[in-house]
């Protein structure tokens, strides 16, 4: 709780430097909560202006020598910052800090060793505290970051247990390239791939080893323990983030997670327990007479719903709650431990979560532990460590597109209500009359499985080369290191009907992906005063590696009852490696004058192995300035400020390779011409940036408002362009367009109550984003999704890249825009309560457009179950008679694409909890505090969207051609009971 | 400042890391140059079978023998039966795609190895080969002559692909010819009893027998089919055929389906039972009666092939069968009835001898006796009698030609 501390000024507060003056003395004193009395422990108490000071102890008492008439600054986390000058024989102070509901003094950090205060920050970064994220529980990072900041769009790839997100900073920054932002996680780079995990393979969806494979994987940014992190910072721009070069043009996310503190041990313990259920079902076709079923089956089919007497039974089976109708039950024990003395602190933690799901068998278990301690070793050195250790493992069932008949949401859709699939009383399953195989079967055997194992480490050596009353030179360093050991197994049984369809009935996928990432960075910080200046130059060096190597072994025929993959009749191999190599270095220069100004400059150099010219060096320069004119009209603050930025994207590594691609026969080994040419000079996407704004508070805090405006300029796209097959090659990659991206982002924080016993804070982000395209090197194409006719994204100049057309052409065969993916306006609104000691906090998420490409109602329509096939609501083929939706929509199927092309708004309660903090007096024992609650994510949704999931995509965190719905895992709604107790 | 010597192993370690060398080679794959001709003629083996049984699972739809009903993918029954094929589609790109790719093989063997008379023998036979399977789909759209350099080309008309494709034929022949005893390299069991120069010219002249029919150049056909394996007296299964395994990397049919299973997707045309003479093998073996129907988008039938018994049976690319029809075909051509030809096929089915000959009679006994091996809607386009191939639904259509791949139109 209120126990934080950042590191940085950890650093400052324990350097007690003594000055020698003519007019020496001691000053000492407390600090406390304005509102609650309450003794802050660890605030920072220095003299303005230097470099003296020391934090307060456990009851928030302190004791410095100063010159007198000095004037001394006192900060705290949280809390608005506050000078106080000491006059001579004023001996003992007595400092009250008001709590900083707008961030104004928040520290944020702008560079690699470098950081400043909110109120002066020139560009827009947002920044999370640990308590915010973890609110309401959540599996994992990415979806604890929805809605809390503007600029921020966050897309569930899918609803299966452990993840698979989309975190999207400013709209689109690429076509091809990658899309995640980096996470940087206490310095490590982490490792937040995609691994396939060969469901692909047994569903058919796409064959092996495709370059768009359809696995809705997770990402691996999911083995993280949100209840460890401190706070959350989001370098949203490219001048913010500049200085990570060319990793940076999606943005950067930098994690800090919680470290010790000095004083008596204090451990925490909570528990939590939960329950899921599915939140939005699709609904289903009702069949009112054997003849409505004749006419959709044919008869042998439609017999099948009469009953023992012949006549129509008018069974309604739903299939959606066989399926998903399972109450997942949620636990999580989660232990943290944090302690230490003035030279070592220590912060240890544990979590056990264990997450049923809304299918039967599936869920998501994770096992974490984390030790973070931090050492003085003398006045110059100090070391911090962290090291996290994970095991997750988790059941992800076979749903979204596939080819096969085994896919759950394509075989409910291919299942009419009246037939009756589920298991026979003697354990037997019936055959699926409609469908290749049986989804309630399919349910109970298949199993796909993941587990990670991860390991992730940082050491960071801060040593002070010098230091007096005006400057001071630090060296830094970091090492690190992140590894993931992931193994992934499907098996699909061969009894299951599909399978002994096949020649080799039964398949089992193993694969493996190992992958260690390290890096390096060395920097020098040199601080200094001058006159009325201060002056910040940091300079560095980095170095990253990456080294992947996955195996994927496919078997099939498979031994009855066994998973082995030597148990089998035939098995294929694939492998796939990566390595890479990056060297950077940068140097900043942050100059602040006075109170008002600040402009900072800088600029960063990246060599990669993945680039054409391994020898050349990639320039990204930042620029930027703020003004904050102090106290003005009804502005409390009113700061200005501008930023630019350049930042660049990374080509995929093997772009600059052509080879050519195994085929064998008979047992000889051939090969063929792989189809993609490489280009040997690719060169990373560049985006420059401008930004401006304004943020300020009015009626000294009521209101505070963080106003943006951007524009990137994105050159050098790297596209991978069709190319005709006739010339031997089909695809190549090239640097082939450039596309502007703008948009607005807006912050406002309310205040509207304030006093002892009531607090309401009411926070509200609004943002928006449009892109275009300005130049393509190529001739126009459509891309994503399957096919032109069933919802495809076009790329061409002067379009939006997320535009969707289909099959319909206008008069002069231009392609008919039928939607765009990127949402008109995306909005989260967040308030939290607090009267005495309960807390309510309530969080809504609101994206409005945002067009998702949705298949499921096609397969649904062909397999004659669309929840409203006879509805009589369309007449698309325009001959004036309205002859059921389903039919009018197969009918122009191949011409009109538009009825599956639909609006993905909703507003959603993603967050609702109401907390209470037990009083001390009703505690026992050791207990010193204790908090008791109820939590809930996604309880509710509106959307007028027909499928299961407003927010989705069938292929992963591609940038273009991902809102594609064929059938996702559905969503869910979590509701916990939770209670905390801390000794 | 004294300080500064503290510095300095940072200056050292970022020296040493600064003056790396960055650069490795593909850690996936090998390059274009170390292929040699082993390696590039299993290749092109290997790459002919891709996409082939989607090629001949298309080209059967639309000839109307046999249906793909498929509820993941609308297509089969929709744009093949009522058109309009989408340029961009998978249907028109996959054959397209896949057979350029052995092109492109056969290609680097003709440029780099040059002086391996087998090899380019092979190559030219090859592409010559996958050429006239583009046409056939492409039909009056023609096709691309591609030199591979990389580099676009524009379409050639349908005239002038044949011509080439008749060309690499004669101009791979003649270095069979030339080509000693041996092949340098090895080939798939596929080509058994044609692995070696003189053998498997036989096989060319065997696919420049069915060129020369297509394009009615009668006399062509009958002397490269006197020069081909062609034997009356002989087992009509004799040929040449794409194999299967399941071994690394490589592939399976693709056509194989049990005929008994609860959901099957390729499924005969009813008009194979309707049409079938009584008693005839051709029929009875190729294809069996469900106890149940599948139906689908408004398509039914309860006719499954059994041509397959597993995922690894062989595809046929040209056999005796069809080279005895072909020489009857082109006695039609030039005047005869072709009548000799036609009973030596349905005597070696145990078939009584057909009435009369002629070409009515003879794309029957090519329909049954070929079927499902890509022939029917060419056959039938050939004579323009695709008028007489049965419609199923209202607004099907059986259309002459592939549209041009998207890909392959500039500015489309």
């Amino acid at each position: 709780m209120k126990k934080q501390k950042n590191m940085l000024f950890l650093v400052m507060s324990l350097l007690c430097v003594q000055m020698l003056s003519a007019q020496a003395m001691t000053v000492s004193g407390t600090v406390s909560d304005a509102q609650t009395g309450e003794a802050l422990l660890g605030a920072q108490v220095f003299v303005k202006g230097t470099f003296v000071g020391t934090t307060t102890d456990d009851n928030g008492a302190f004791s410095l020598d100063i010159e007198t008439g000095a004037t001394l600054v006192v900060n705290y986390i949280g809390y608005k910052s506050q000078e106080v000058g000491v006059a001579e024989g004023q001996a003992l102070l007595s400092v009250q800090l008001e709590p900083d509901v707008l961030k104004q003094d928040e520290v944020v950090v702008t560079g690699l060793a470098s950081s400043v205060k909110r109120r002066n920050l020139a560009t827009a970064v947002a920044k999370v505290s640990g308590d915010e994220l973890n609110g309401s529980p959540s599996q994992s990072l990415d979806q604890a970051l929805g809605g809390k900041f503007a600029g921020v769009h966050i897309r569930r790839n899918t609803g299966a247990p452990g993840g698979g997100m989309s975190v999207n900073l400013r709209g689109v920054a690429t076509i091809a390239g990658e899309t995640q932002p980096l996470y940087v996680v206490d310095g490590i780079i982490v490792n937040n791939f995609e691994n396939q995990s060969g469901i692909d393979v047994v569903s058919a969806a796409t064959g092996a080893g495709s370059a768009r494979p359809q696995g809705q994987p997770t990402n691996r940014i999911a083995d993280i323990n949100p209840s460890d992190i401190e706070s959350v910072e989001v370098l949203k721009g490219a001048s913010a983030a500049a200085i990570y070069g060319a990793k940076a043009s999606n943005g950067v996310v930098i994690i800090t997670t919680k470290r010790g503190t000095s004083g008596k041990t204090k451990v925490n313990v909570s528990q939590r327990f939960g329950s899921r259920s599915i939140i939005n079902k699709q609904g289903f076709r009702k069949f009112q007479t054997y003849q409505e079923a004749e006419d959709q089956y044919g008869p042998d089919v439609a017999a099948l719903g009469n009953d023992a007497g012949g006549n129509w039974a008018k069974r309604e089976i739903d299939y959606e709650d066989e399926l998903y109708g399972e109450t997942g039950s949620l636990k999580e024990t989660s232990l943290s431990v944090t302690g230490g003395d003035q030279s070592t602190q220590f912060f240890l933690s544990g979590q056990y979560l264990d997450e049923g799901d809304i299918i039967v068998n599936r869920g998501y278990k994770r096992v974490s532990g984390r030790a973070n301690v931090d050492h003085r070793v003398n006045d110059k050195l100090k070391i911090a460590t962290t090291a996290y250790l994970a095991n997750t493992f988790s059941d992800r069932g076979i749903t979204g597109n596939d080819n096969s008949g085994k896919s759950f949401n394509f075989a409910i859709a291919a299942t009419p209500s009246f037939i009756d699939i589920r298991q026979n009383e003697d354990g037997s399953w019936p055959i699926h009359p409609t469908n290749a195989s049986n989804p309630l079967h399919e349910s109970a055997v298949l199993t796909n499985e993941e587990t990670v194992n991860r390991a992730m480490g940082s050491t960071r050596l801060d040593y002070n080369l010098m230091r007096n009353s005006d400057m001071s030179l630090d060296l830094i360093g970091t090492l690190s290191a992140d590894y993931v050991g992931q193994e992934n197994t499907v098996f699909s049984p061969p009894e299951l009907q599909d399978e002994q369809l096949k020649s080799n009935p039964g398949s089992s996928v193993l694969a493996n992906h190992n992958s260690l990432n390290t890096n390096a960075s060395f920097n020098l910080a040199h601080r200094m005063s001058l006159g009325g200046a201060k002056l910040n130059t940091t300079a560095g060096y980095q170095a990253e590696t990456v080294d992947y190597n996955n195996s994927m072994i496919i078997a099939s025929g498979m031994v009855v009852t066994q998973t082995n993959i030597d148990q089998s009749a035939a098995t294929s191999a694939l492998q796939t490696r990566r390595k890479q190599q990056d060297r950077g270095w940068f140097v900043q220069e942050e100059v602040a004058v006075g109170e008002n100004i600040h402009v900072s400059l800088g600029v960063r150099s990246d060599r990669s192995s993945t680039l054409g010219d391994t020898e050349k060096s990639y320039m990204y320069p930042k620029f930027a300035a703020s003004y904050r004119t102090g106290q003005i009209a009804i502005f409390d603050d009113l700061k200005v400020r501008t930023s630019y930025g350049v930042t660049g994207n990374m080509p995929k590594p093997f772009a600059k390779y052509t080879a050519m691609s195994p085929s064998n026969i008979g047992g000889m080994s051939g090969l063929v011409t792989s189809g993609l040419k490489g280009l040997d000079d690719i060169a990373p996407e560049e985006m420059a940036e401008l930004e401006y704004g304004f943020d300020g508070s009015i009626m000294n805090g009521l209101l505070g408002f963080e106003f943006t405006l951007y524009n990137q300029d994105i050159t050098g796209l790297l596209l991978e362009v069709e190319e005709a097959p006739s010339t031997g090659y089909t695809n190549k990659w090239a640097n082939a367009g450039d596309m502007k991206t703008n948009g607005m982002e807006l912050d406002l924080v309310l205040n509207p109550v304030r006093t002892k016993d009531l607090n309401w804070v009411s926070r509200l982000s609004y943002y928006t984003t449009e892109s275009e395209i300005t130049r393509l090197e190529v001739d126009p194409y459509n891309t994503g999704g399957f096919a032109t006719f069933l919802g495809a994204y076009r790329i061409e100049k002067g379009w939006s890249p997320h535009t969707m057309v289909g099959a319909e052409l206008d008069a002069n065969g231009v392609h008919v825009v039928l939607g765009n993916e990127t949402p008109d306006f995306v909005m989260g609104l967040n308030n939290r309560v607090q009267f005495g000691a309960f807390s309510l906090v309530a969080h809504f998420d609101i994206k409005q457009g945002g067009d998702i490409i949705n298949l499921q109602k096609l397969i649904a329509d062909l397999g004659g179950t669309t929840y409203d096939y006879d509805d009589q609501t369309l007449d698309l083929d325009g001959d004036g008679t309205k002859s059921g939706n389903g039919n009018e929509r197969l009918t122009v199927l191949g011409g009109v694409t538009a009825p599956y092309i639909e609006d993905g708004s909703y507003v959603r309660l993603s967050e609702l909890s109401f907390n209470w903090d037990v009083p001390k007096s009703l505690l026992a024992g050791k207990v010193s505090s204790m908090q008791v609650g109820i939590s809930g994510r996604d309880l509710w949704l509106s959307t007028d969207y027909s499928g299961w999931n407003p927010d989705v995509s069938q292929f992963g965190n591609v940038a273009v051609g991902g809102s594609v719905d064929t059938g996702p895992y559905p969503m869910s709604k979590a509701l916990y009971f939770n209670v905390s107790v801390g000794l | 400042m004294k300080n500064l010597k503290n510095i300095l192993p940072l200056l050292f370690v970022t020296l040493w890391f600064g003056c790396e060398d960055l650069e490795f080679p593909d850690p996936n794959a090998p390059s274009t140059d170390v292929a040699t001709v082993q390696t590039l003629v299993t290749g092109a083996e290997a790459g002919m079978r891709s996409s082939y049984g989607l090629y001949l699972r298309e080209v059967s739809s639309v000839g109307r023998e046999t249906y793909y009903l498929e509820p993941a993918d609308p297509r089969y029954t929709g744009e093949l039966l009522r058109g309009p094929l989408d340029p961009g589609g998978f249907l028109v790109y996959s054959p397209w795609a896949a057979r350029y790719s052995v092109i492109a093989n056969c290609r680097i063997l003709i440029n780099q190895f040059a002086d391996d008379a087998g090899a380019t023998g092979f190559a030219k036979t090859i592409e010559a080969y996958q050429l006239s399977l583009v046409l056939s789909m492409q039909n009056e759209n023609g096709c691309k002559i591609a030199p591979y350099n990389g580099l676009e080309s524009d379409f050639v008309s349908k005239a002038a692909g044949w011509a080439e494709v008749a060309s690499l034929l004669d101009g791979g022949y003649a270095d069979l010819n030339s080509a000693g005893s041996s092949f340098s390299f090895t080939l798939s069991s596929g080509f058994a009893g044609f692995d070696t120069p003189a053998t498997f010219a036989q096989f060319n002249r065997a696919l420049r027998a069915r060129v020369a029919v297509y394009l009615d150049d009668w006399s062509t056909a009958l002397t490269a089919l006197d020069n081909s394996f062609m034997d009356a007296a002989g087992d009509m299964s004799h040929g040449v055929y794409h194999v299967y395994s399941s071994g690394q990397g490589d592939q399976s049919n693709g056509m194989y389906a049990d005929p008994t299973g609860s959901f099957i997707r390729l499924m005969a045309h009813s008009s194979f039972e309707t049409d079938a003479e009584a008693g005839d093998p051709r029929f009875s073996s190729k294809v069996v009666e469900r106890a149940t129907e599948i139906t689908y988008d408004g398509l039914t039938s309860d006719l499954a092939p059994t041509m397959w018994t597993g995922d690894y049976d062989p595809v046929t690319i040209i056999r005796n069968e069809e080279l005895v029809l072909l020489k009857a075909e082109a006695n039609i051509g030039n005047g005869g009835d072709g009548l000799a030809e036609i009973n030596v096929v349905r005597t070696a089915h145990g078939l009584a001898d057909a009435a009369s000959g002629g070409l009515t009679q003879l794309l029957h006994e090519k329909r049954y006796s070929l079927f499902l091996e890509g022939h029917r809607w060419v056959d039938m386009r050939h004579y323009g009698r695709t008028d007489e191939l049965p419609l199923d639904r209202d607004g099907d259509v059986v259309f002459d030609s592939y549209p041009k791949p998207e890909t392959e139109v500039p500015g489309s």
